[in-house]
């Protein structure tokens, strides 16, 4: 047997994991955390600074100082981690990290609103990060950049999104919408609960049983095309839930409740690893159908009313 | 542009679990064919280090993601 050489070349993007853990109350050594890079620095394309995150105890200013600390500290410890520009910090900072990268994060998007972010993202755009022609000057990632309508409308070189497990872990597959007939990467997916055991199953239309046929129709063309199927599962109370052994097809729905569920037919409905798989499929495709960076980044000119 | 696929892929998660190996393991399953994952020659590193290291529950995941991994690379002829 031989192998292709075309081997899939791993391309790992570290998070420092900062917001994480600022999320949940915890720290992260950066010493701990620069000795982790150097350890597995041979498997690493890409590894963030440890940034700093205002909050109600430390100023935006305080924030970005310290963020810029982490930068130097790992500098010194002879890495060159991609530096981190957060929404509302001073100028100076991105300023700084432009001059001496050409590959900048831009973060502390997550809490913001997209009509709060869409300006200070245009004005970023425009006058620092790219060039008069609207070219980008350097190559930025968006941290946690799960809107599609600005992930569409600024030149990235990268953004991140957790959607593809979240929506699985949910219960749910992302399916794109239609326009003429073709799918169009363009428009927001559809999220549709699929898993048997979901909440909503029986809200109109956010369920997969509770669409119309043709509309399941259509769903089920867009996952039966990308190889999965929907699956089928039954569900029934035992007795004794202690002593009841599950068999190779069962598993407890609630097991408090002593609900076991059967798996007639494995997919999507009772099975998270396919849901994850369909959408990173979504994510992929998603991937190709993007304009190939680099790319012009212009503001639309308002049309002007007859009398203005 | 390219998008990254987050989800317990950072330094917290990778801290908590096997570190390097939970980047490439966690959440893809038998996705190792796509482009975030599955390297063969990284896994097999992993793989004689946690030989090394006598940790044979990893050595059993890891030979399985390799056996996946190759059985996607192997030409026909």
């Amino acid at each position: 047997m031989k192998t292709k050489n075309k081997k899939s070349k791993v391309n790992l993007f570290l998070d420092s994991g900062a917001y994480s853990a600022w999320s949940q109350n915890a720290e992260i050594n950066i010493h701990e955390y620069i000795a982790f890079i150097k350890k597995n620095i041979k498997y690493i394309d890409v590894y963030a600074n440890l940034d700093v995150i205002s909050s109600d105890k430390i100023s935006v200013e305080k924030a970005a100082a310290g963020t810029l600390k982490n930068q130097r500290i790992m500098e010194k410890a002879g890495l060159t981690p991609l530096p981190c520009y957060h929404f509302g910090e001073p100028l100076k900072y991105l300023k700084l990290y432009l001059k001496e990268h050409d590959y900048i994060a831009l973060g502390g998007m997550v809490p913001i609103s997209n009509k709060d972010l869409k300006p200070w993202l245009d004005d970023l755009f425009l006058k620092h990060l790219c060039d008069k022609k609207g070219m980008p000057k350097v190559k930025v990632h968006g941290f946690g950049m799960t809107s599609l309508s600005l992930m569409l409308r600024y030149p990235w070189w990268s953004v991140d999104s957790t959607s593809w497990v979240v929506t699985g872990r949910m219960g749910g597959i992302l399916i794109p919408r239609k326009t003429n007939g073709k799918y169009d990467y363009n428009k927001n997916p559809l999220k549709i609960a699929v898993s048997a055991k979901s909440p909503a199953t029986k809200k109109l239309e956010a369920h997969y049983n509770t669409f119309s046929p043709v509309q399941q129709k259509i769903f089920r063309e867009y996952f039966e095309g990308k190889g999965f199927k929907l699956g089928e599962s039954s569900f029934r109370k035992v007795k004794r839930k202690e002593s009841y052994v599950l068999q190779e097809d069962e598993k407890w729905n609630k097991k408090k409740e002593s609900i076991v569920e059967t798996i007639i037919e494995p997919g999507l409905c009772n099975d998270y690893k396919l849901r994850d798989e369909l959408n990173i499929i979504y994510f992929l495709d998603l991937e190709k159908k993007m304009k190939k960076w680099p790319w012009p980044f212009k503001l639309k000119k308002k049309m002007k009313g007859f009398f203005e | 542009m390219q998008i990254h696929l987050k989800g317990n892929t950072g330094f917290n998660s990778a801290k908590r679990e096997k570190e390097i190996l939970s980047l490439f393991d966690n959440r893809f399953h038998e996705f190792a064919k796509n482009k975030y994952l599955g390297d063969q020659d990284v896994l097999e590193c992993l793989r004689i280090k946690a030989e090394q290291e006598n940790d044979h529950e990893m050595v059993e995941k890891l030979q399985i993601r390799i056996d996946i991994l190759v059985k996607g690379l192997v030409d026909e002829n």
